[in-house]
């Protein structure tokens, strides 16, 4: 009896944490180096129901929808407005959305093997948690965050790609990974969620109130596209931020606005359109023409302005990426590959990308990277 | 004959060397401009001496460029950075009036700009400030 009450401690010791690990894998932590066990943000996205996080779900399971067509918009026959957003993205492929490329699930998965540190929070249930983002308090990110993340900021990249040059997702994909490597839940003065957005971005884009007036933002029509946008990509986006135009959301820069933009669902689908609006607004409408100004052969070259775009958010800001179109003496008879090269000897942001960019490929390939590797290309398909 | 050679050879050296204006000096010319567009009372006077501090700087830029044709330089990064940083302030003072909700978008280009790569609420750079200053007369 002590025999098999000895055994069955043994069996319950060494076999329970075992198959908790198996039932919940953590994404992040793959090679168990970090210690992540924490598993709330994953069950926050569980409990999330806005737009986003049901057109997902769709997305994942199309099947479990039954779709009618009215007046050219897909709705469910469960006409609730989730479900009808959700039956919009089961339609996306069929769309006339722009063909943008995608980044791969596996290169989101490399970059969340980084470690970054910082605070995260948890908000769930009109409540923010603060954490330490570092070892065994890192959170435990599931499979379906994963998945989650690869579907909302493919989404976000073809919806903010509609009506101008398409968004090139292999500089998206070294900017989140160098800022936030895909903690989408960390936050602090420097910078908040995905796209480490400050308050001052965010007035550019949706306007701000000064005194009695309300000023538009330089970049309102960014926002004002997404809602009007007939790109079913961008319908869980406008859900979200469709009172936007007339009323700013609340800004980044105040801790007790973290929530709106960190948490799983709504704080993501904001956070990517603000994020993505503030680069095209960057790239087409003050870098593009500062390059052009010199060069119509070198701002005809999308990764020559996606470069100086990534200037722009080292310091000094677009006036540094237009001084360096300058110092560079930009001019039709410039070659690429030069130009390139003084980028990254005269930006410490964009170098610091780059750099960040091999921590990824560390993690998603076990051999050398190739030229092919570093620029992002096998990362996209 | 030999001492007009000589001193021609002394004189185009001289020019050779001769340093070109520095951030530091355009930091001063920008200030003394500022004082004298203060006393001005219309704004189109205004806008024309910070037009004249645009034409001072861009011809120094071009300077810079025909002494360094392949890349900038130090001290030309320097001038050219207050130079593109200015450009909110320029676009001010090519209007014919200074219209209040244009004025507070520009106010607000170069707060963004300057808040790149730093924290809430950093501190102003000195190019930043600058511009905020003239964009105030500009716009007052």
């Amino acid at each position: 009896m002590k025999l098999f009450a000895i055994t069955l401690f043994f069996i319950c010791v060494f076999t329970l944490p075992l198959s908790a690990e198996a039932q919940y894998k953590c994404i992040n932590d793959k090679d168990g180096t970090k210690g992540a066990t924490n598993t709330d943000i994953s069950a926050a996205l569980n409990r999330a129901n806005d737009p986003l996080t049901a057109a997902f779900k769709a997305a994942s399971d199309p099947g479990r929808h039954h779709l009618v067509r009215r007046e050219n918009v897909c709705t469910a026959e469960n006409s609730s407005s989730l479900t009808d957003f959700a039956s919009l993205a089961t339609h996306i492929q069929a769309s006339a959305a722009p063909r943008t490329k995608k980044i791969k699930r596996s290169c989101i998965e490399a970059s969340m093997q980084r470690e970054v540190g910082n605070t995260g929070y948890l908000c769930s249930g009109g409540k923010k948690e603060a954490f330490e983002n570092a070892g065994k308090s890192t959170p435990c990110l599931s499979e379906k965050v994963l998945s989650y993340l690869h579907f909302a900021l493919n989404q976000a990249i073809n919806c903010m790609s509609t009506g101008r040059d398409p968004i090139d997702p292999r500089f998206i994909l070294k900017k989140i990974n160098n800022e936030t490597a895909f903690n989408f839940f960390i936050a602090y003065n420097g910078g908040v969620g995905l796209g480490q957005l400050t308050s001052d971005p965010v007035k550019e884009i949706a306007g701000w109130r000064q005194g009695k007036r309300e000023i538009d933002g330089n970049a309102k029509h960014v926002l004002e596209g997404v809602i009007s946008s007939s790109n079913p990509a961008c319908a869980p986006f406008a859900e979200v931020i469709k009172k936007e135009v007339n009323t700013p959301p609340p800004l980044p820069g105040s801790p007790r606005n973290y929530c709106s933009w960190v948490s799983p669902g709504e704080g993501v689908a904001r956070n990517l359109i603000y994020s993505l609006g503030y680069y095209v607004y960057t790239r087409d409408e003050i870098v593009k023409p500062a390059i052009a100004r010199r060069s119509s052969r070198m701002a005809a070259n999308p990764e020559i302005v996606n470069y100086f775009t990534l200037v722009a958010y080292g310091p000094g800001g677009p006036s540094q990426a237009k001084s360096l179109v300058r110092s560079l003496r930009l001019s039709n008879s410039s070659k690429p590959e030069d130009v390139r090269a003084g980028i990254l000897r005269n930006s410490g942001y964009v170098k610091q990308t780059e750099e960040k960019m091999l921590e990824l490929l560390a993690h998603w390939k076990n051999s050398a990277p190739t030229p092919e590797d570093k620029r992002g290309d096998t990362c996209v398909e | 004959m030999r001492g007009v050679i000589a001193s021609l050879v002394f004189l185009a050296a001289l020019t050779a060397s001769a340093e070109l204006k520095k951030v530091t000096d355009f930091y001063s010319e920008s200030e003394q401009q500022y004082k004298k567009a203060q006393s001005e009372k219309t704004f189109a006077a205004r806008a024309k001496i910070l037009r004249e501090l645009e034409s001072s700087l861009e011809g120094t830029l071009q300077e810079y460029e025909k002494k360094n044709p392949r890349e900038a330089e130090k001290d030309e990064k320097e001038v050219s950075l207050f130079h593109s940083t200015l450009e909110a302030a320029y676009d001010i003072a090519h209007q014919k009036t200074a219209d209040q909700k244009d004025c507070a978008k520009k106010r607000q280009s170069v707060l963004t700009g300057d808040s790149m790569g730093r924290g809430e609420s950093a501190p102003l750079t000195k190019p930043a400030q600058e511009t905020l200053r003239w964009i105030d007369l500009l716009c007052k």
